[in-house]
This record gives C-alpha cells, structure tokens and sequence, in this order.
C-alpha cells in the first residue's frame, strides 16, 4: 500500500518512519511540506493519504478545497489524521468533499495500520 | 373601585332594578286604600280629601325615594369613572416613563411618540411625526424578518420580538418590541401601537459573553491540540519499542516502557475529559449514532479488562442480545468510568463486578455493580458534580479529577438518557444508565422516560 503522510511537524513523522521501515505491507512517504504533498498527491498515485490539518502557510483544509475545485478528489483516499478538534459540522464538510474518513492524533501507529488494512485491504505489497 | 364601593352600587342598582314594578305597585295600593276607604264607608268630603292627600303622599314619597336612588347610582358612577380615569391616567404615566412608545397609521407613519422614543431615537419629534418608521431600520435583520413582523400584524395579530434599530447620529440601540394593530369601528386595522422595552446593555452583555465562549472554545481547541502534538509522538515511540519493532529489551526496560504507555494514557484521557467538560458546557457535545448489540458492546469492555494483567477482579456479565440505537463509543466512555471508579474500591479479597442489562420497554437500563466499600448516602448527592471526589485527603489512595462522573452525567443526558447510583456503606455500589434504545425516535417523542 503506497502511503503518503503529510504533517508539517517532524516529530509525528519520525516514529512512522522507524515503524514501515521495518513493517512489510506498506511503502511509506513522508512529507513536511504540505505544498510539495500537494504536488505529490497529483503528481503521484498514492493508495492512502494521511493528511494533518493544522500546518503552516498551507493547511489540511486547502488541500482539501484545491483538490476538490480542481474536481481531483476522486479516486484520492484521503484520511485526516489531526490533534484538532473538529465538530460534527467540520467532519462533515470535509466528508462532503472527498475525505474518506477523520482519525485523532494519539491513535498508536499499529491501530493506524490496522484500520487502513481493515478498510481498504492490502494493495500494492511491497515487501521489504 | 373599592369592594364596598362596589357593593354600596351593587345594593343601589337592586333597589332601582324594583323600581318600575315598584312604582306601579305603589300606584296600585294608593288607589286601593282610596277606594277602601271610599266605598262603604259613608266618609265625610273632607275625610275623603284626607284620604286622597296621604295616597297622594304615599306615592310621592315613594317616587322621590326612587329618584333619589337613581341620583345616587349615577354619583357612584361618576364617582367610579372618575377613579377609573385616574387609574388610567397613572398606568399610561408609568407606561409613559417606562416604555418608548409610538403610534402609527396604517401604512407605518409615525403619528405620536413620547418622550423616551425621542430621547432613544435622537430625532425631534418634529422629525418623526409623519415619517415612515424604517427611518429607524439599522440593516441588522433580513428582509424576511421584517416580511414576518408585518405579516402577523396587517394580520390583526400582536407582534412580539426583538429588534435592532439606528438613531440619528448613527449609533445603534435594541429594543424589546410589542406590536399592537389598533382596530377601527368597522373592524379594519387603523394604525398599530409599538411598546418598546430599550434592551442595549442587555444585548452587549449578551455579544460579551458569546466573544468570551468563543474566545474560550479558540483556546480549548488550541491548548488541547498543543497538549495531544508532543503526546502522539511519545506514544508512537512507546508502542514501537514494548512491540518489539525497535529491538528487544530487558525486563525492566520493558516495565519502564510499559509504565510511560500507562501514564501517558493517563494524560490524554485528562485532555479528553477537560475536553468534554469543555463541550458539555457548550452545549457542543457531538453524538454519533450507530446501531450495535449492547451485550456485544459490554462483552468487549469485560474482554478489554480482563486481558489486562495490572487488574485483579472478576468480571461478570448478564445481559440478552439487544440491538439499540445510540453512540457506541459514549456509552463504552460511561460504563468504562463505573467500572474504573469501581475497580478503585473494591475489596481484597474476592473482588467482583457485575455489569448486566434490564430491558424497559423503549429504554435499556444498563448496571454497573461492585462488592466495594459502598458509598454514603450524603456522597452519593455529590458524586455526579464537577470535580467532586470522595477521598479528597492529602492521604488518598485514589487519582484522578474528579470530572468522571460529571461527564458520564452530560453524555447520559445528551443521549436523552438518566443516570443513577444505589449504594450503602459497606455494601457495595451499583450504578446505572438508563437510555433510550432508539436515540432518534427519543429526540421527536421526548418527556418519555419515567
């Protein structure tokens, strides 16, 4: 499963690193520049993106509306994966517009793993 | 007018509602006396004068006597009108004093106003008499919001609400408004009268407050999202290294690991618990509704302490299958709180803790009951406040902040549910939740739970 993870905050990044270094099933790129994730997103053709939502200059949430104006969310599963605290409302706005669905930050690394498994099965094995 | 005022009129009016048939009775007995004495009795001309004289008094006395009762019912009426009027004169002063108060025809042209409309308004009154009304519209209300005001009036109806209007010099003022349409002899409305209550500082106040949870909401969200960042990494961390990812450890490496995992957890169900009190206080608590067996829910909150080896108790369940409608990982959240709360006391020796469920016709009565050292009946009226503890000694065994049941509390009741406890000292202490199975038909058939 070829996954992207954006997160301007290095710290969140590094552990993830260390893990699908070591654990099969996925290939793993980390991004701390969400302009540059956005290249990649369209540039790239990625099974999962995990997106946060509070980053400098370019934030989750205009990600989400550049990709969804430029109609290209389809085909895109995008998961947010955020400390924040969004309402019932935010959820659903970003449903509407493509996300496939809202994790909290803290949730541990194998949970994560476990979940994409569990909803999108294993694509694109690459065995290390 | 006086009760016995009334009462003295009351009196006057029976006499006088008499008085015709009175009258005529009275004529009757005359002549009759003056043709008694008349016929069979061989009077002199002079006793008969006598005779015809005192029927004549007799009538006329009583006549007078009738007249003299109208003359006083009409001083009492007068008497009364005039109180009334000044009744009146003094409520439309106190009106007057306390009230904005204009008057306008039918089309809205302002035809009076009093003092406190000028004074509020900063317009002479010389500049309000004959203008519209919207000279005072402050572009605060949509259109649709004043098409709804004269739709209940041109209606003949009495219109109620609030509204924002503009002064003269710009600035901008609320007032609590009552719209009354004057109704005219041939029942067409002629005009309306506007009572207004001014309602500034009570609606400042009000934007104050609103800016104050607003700004306390930015700094919930801010200070929970800062705490949680550094927490996610210290967990990832934790989690790869007591797997095994990251090389194996010794024993104690282990623990140590273990004891961070722990603690950390600790935290961030703080941050979640102040969170939630946070929302509750809001009124923002979100419920996401899903349909699950209850029994397969509490069977996996028993599995999740059992394969806990930090937890020495024995665990119990009776419950049937039972599908309901309601937010799954909030109802996990409160009995999780009994359970933890219970597991704090629980005795030495034999510790056991008994969830089980009661089917309640449209409800689910969910218990949660230990074998623990019970709590006092003075207690138990505090447990569900914030930050109420039990133990709150330097000496005390027991964690934690306090907001558990608190928030158990709000959830329960955003769930349209009640919450209890039955205990006695030394005896243990049983827990309950009572929720509707289905949360949605709840929420449109409200008032139902007994």
């Amino acid at each position: 499963m070829k996954l992207l993870h954006i997160d301007d905050n290095k710290e969140i990044l590094e552990p993830f690193e260390f893990y699908f270094e070591i654990i099969d099933d996925f290939e793993y790129t980390p991004c701390s520049d969400s302009k540059k994730g956005l290249e990649l997103i369209k540039s790239e053709n990625y099974d999962v993106i995990l997106l946060d939502l509070s980053i400098p200059k370019m934030s989750g949430y205009d990600i989400v509306n550049t990709l969804y104006q430029s109609e290209e969310m389809k085909n895109k599963k995008i998961i947010i994966f955020s400390a924040s605290n969004q309402d019932e409302n935010e959820i659903k706005e970003l449903i509407k517009k493509g996300v496939h669905s809202c994790l909290q930050k803290t949730i541990s690394i194998n949970e994560i793993t476990e979940y994409l498994k569990n909803s999108f099965g294993v694509m694109n094995v690459t065995t290390k | 007018m006086s009760l016995q005022n009334k009462n003295k009129l009351k009196f006057l009016k029976k006499i006088n509602n008499k008085q015709g048939l009175t009258l005529i009775f009275s004529s009757i007995l005359s002549i009759f006396i003056i043709s008694i004495l008349n016929l069979g009795l061989n009077d002199s001309q002079e006793n008969k004068r006598v005779y015809f004289e005192i029927s004549l008094i007799i009538a006329l006395s009583v006549i007078t006597f009738f007249a003299i009762i109208q003359y006083k019912i009409k001083e009492e009426k007068i008497k009364s009108l005039e109180k009334s009027k000044k009744a009146l004169d003094e409520s439309k002063k106190a009106l007057d004093e306390a009230s904005i108060i204009d008057i306008t025809d039918a089309q809205g042209k302002i035809t009076f106003v009093n003092n406190k409309f000028v004074e509020i308004s900063k317009y002479s009154r010389e500049e309000l008499l004959g203008s519209d009304h919207n000279l005072l519209k402050s572009g605060h209300h949509t259109n649709e919001f004043y098409r709804n005001m004269w739709g209940t009036i041109t209606f003949g109806k009495i219109w109620r609400g609030e509204i924002k209007n503009k002064a003269k010099d710009g600035t901008f003022y609320w007032v609590k408004t009552t719209i009354i349409p004057i109704i005219d002899e041939n029942n067409e409305i002629s005009g309306y009268t506007s009572v207004r209550t001014d309602i500034t500082e009570q609606k400042e106040q009000q934007e104050k407050l609103t800016q104050t949870d607003i700004k306390k909401d930015e700094f919930m969200s801010m200070i929970t999202h800062e705490l949680k960042t550094p927490l996610s990494p210290i967990m990832s961390w934790a989690g790869m290294l007591h797997d095994g990812v990251l090389g194996d450890m010794t024993e104690k490496q282990k623990h140590g690991i273990l004891k961070i995992q722990e603690n950390s957890k600790e935290l961030l169900n703080l941050i979640n618990d102040i969170l939630d009190v946070h929302k509750l206080e809001l009124g923002k608590m979100n419920f996401n509704l899903s349909t699950f067996n209850i029994k397969s829910l509490l069977s996996k909150i028993i599995e999740d302490y059992n394969t806990d080896n930090s937890i020495d108790c024995q665990f119990l369940l009776e419950s049937e299958d039972m599908m309901i409608s309601s937010d799954n990982s909030r109802v996990t959240q409160v009995i999780r709180n009994f359970v933890n709360n219970a597991l704090d006391f629980l005795p030495e020796n034999d510790p056991q803790i008994i969830i089980s469920t009661r089917d309640e016709k449209d409800f689910v009565v969910i218990l949660v009951k230990d074998n623990g050292s019970g709590i006092s009946e003075e207690n138990q009226k505090k447990l569900f406040k914030k930050f109420y503890q039990v133990d709150t000694s330097s000496t005390r065994e027991h964690g934690g902040t306090g907001l558990g049941l608190s928030i158990s509390m709000g959830i329960v009741h955003g769930l349209k549910g009640k919450i209890g406890v039955k205990s006695e000292l030394n005896n243990g202490s049983e827990f309950f939740i009572k929720i509707p199975k289905n949360y949605t038909m709840q929420l449109t058939n409200q008032g139902n739970i007994t």
